[in-house]
């Protein structure tokens, strides 16, 4: 049976802020450093993954290392599992972001927002495609693999595998940081389980 | 002779905060909107306007709001934004300068000119563009027009580099710029080499 993980990236200074980070390089606070650590324990306890995929994108190469104090696996990093480039909107708090550009909302524009793309930036659908792209390879590779990404690719996944309409996806499936989502995989993909590895304790 | 005017924009919620602000979309504070009115009021008494360039980022725009000459309309112009600096957008002044100084606004910057920050652009290329911009304007300009050109530090500093004949590197280092600083400059248009030709009459003039 072929099990992926999914494990959002811990706390950074800029989620602390609000500020929308796209590919930022953005560290980890002590509490992200510490979910990361967790999350490493819950897998290592639970899971024996084969592999670990990693967005090449600071916040989540700096969970991955924090990961890999419990889980011995050799990381590869891949720009497909990156958060959604903003372009020219990356920086700005989320309030002025969707309040000054409400073009961009998918709760106040609905399904026009999938296809706005930020100037030098990508559109949800553009992030979409790209991360069920890298999510069929993984499904064809099997085993157990934990993939060290962001709220946005997650989102993207999990609303594809139950099955819902892009909007619904993107905005029902939000991961907070440090959160793992587990999928099984026999004829289709199902969710498992969303746990909190921090707050499990 | 042919007066060239750049004003820096006003002040930005970024500049208070010191965050790098590239291409963001960033608006003025109440103090930059003040600043703005003020630096217009200035202009128009001392100076004529026949011409207004500006970058066409929102900060600029902003600021020619609150600026501009009556009568004058406005040409905005992407040639005049800001470097972008790509994936260092909204980092900290500090943060960039501890991290990743290549990209900040400091020596290491200066010197790292042909570097290309990931999504954005190098020194080089954004002094290629502003001078493309400023031949233009030498080009078109009248030879007793005034034309006023609302910009960024990057961009001014590009100017004065050239019309001073100094290396990029030192130009960016050691010109300093107010938001709402003015550069007046007297440039013989007709010349075949308008930048040996410039006079820089003022610079960094606080308007506001």
């Amino acid at each position: 049976m072929t099990t992926l993980l999914l494990l959002r990236h811990g706390e950074t200074t800029w989620n602390e802020q609000n500020r929308m980070q796209g590919w930022a390089p953005v560290g980890l606070t002590e509490r992200g450093h510490e979910q990361a650590r967790r999350a490493g324990e819950l897998i290592a306890a639970e899971y024996d993954p084969d592999r670990l995929v990693s967005s090449d994108l600071l916040r989540a190469r700096e969970t991955t290392a924090g990961v890999r104090a419990a889980v011995d696996v050799e990381p590869t990093f891949d720009p497909a599992w990156r958060e959604r480039g903003l372009g020219d909107l990356q920086g700005l708090t989320v309030e002025a972001l969707f309040g000054g550009f409400p073009e961009y909302s998918l709760k106040r524009s609905g399904a026009a927002a999938l296809t706005a793309r930020p100037p030098n930036g990508e559109s949800v659908l553009d992030v979409r495609e790209r991360v069920l792209a890298a999510w069929e390879t993984l499904l064809e590779g099997g085993g157990t693999v934990l993939v060290v990404t962001h709220g946005g690719p997650i989102a993207a996944v999990l609303g594809a595998v139950r099955g819902q309409d892009a909007v619904t996806g993107l905005l029902d499936n939000w991961a907070d940081n440090g959160t793992l989502t587990e999928i099984a995989v026999e004829s289709e993909p199902r969710v498992v389980r969303t746990v909190d590895p921090g707050a499990s304790r | 002779m042919t007066t060239l005017l750049l004003l820096r924009h006003a002040e930005s919620e970024w500049n208070r905060a010191g965050r790098m602000q590239g291409w963001a979309p960033v608006g003025l504070t109440d103090r930059g909107r003040e600043q703005a009115a003020a630096a217009g009021e200035r202009i128009a008494e001392e100076y004529d306007v026949d011409g207004l360039v500006a970058s066409d980022l929102l900060r600029t725009e902003a600021t020619v709001e609150h600026a501009a000459p009556e009568g004058v309309e406005p040409a905005f112009q992407p040639a005049w934004r800001e470097r972008d600096v790509g994936v260092y957008q909204g980092l900290a002044y500090d943060e960039v300068e501890d991290r990743f100084p290549e990209f900040g606004l400091g020596e290491a910057a200066a010197r790292a000119a042909d570097r290309v920050p990931d999504s954005g652009e190098s020194l080089v290329k954004l002094r290629e563009r502003v001078l493309a911009a400023w031949d233009a304007i030498c080009r078109d300009a009248g030879s007793t027009e005034t034309v006023l050109v609302v910009t960024h530090g990057g961009p001014i500093r590009v100017v004065l580099g050239h019309v001073r004949g100094q290396e990029m590197e030192r130009a960016l280092v050691e010109t300093s710029l107010d938001n709402c600083g003015l550069v007046e400059l007297s440039v013989d248009t007709g010349s075949d080499t308008p930048a040996t030709d410039t006079e820089i009459v003022r610079e960094n003039v606080p308007l506001a």
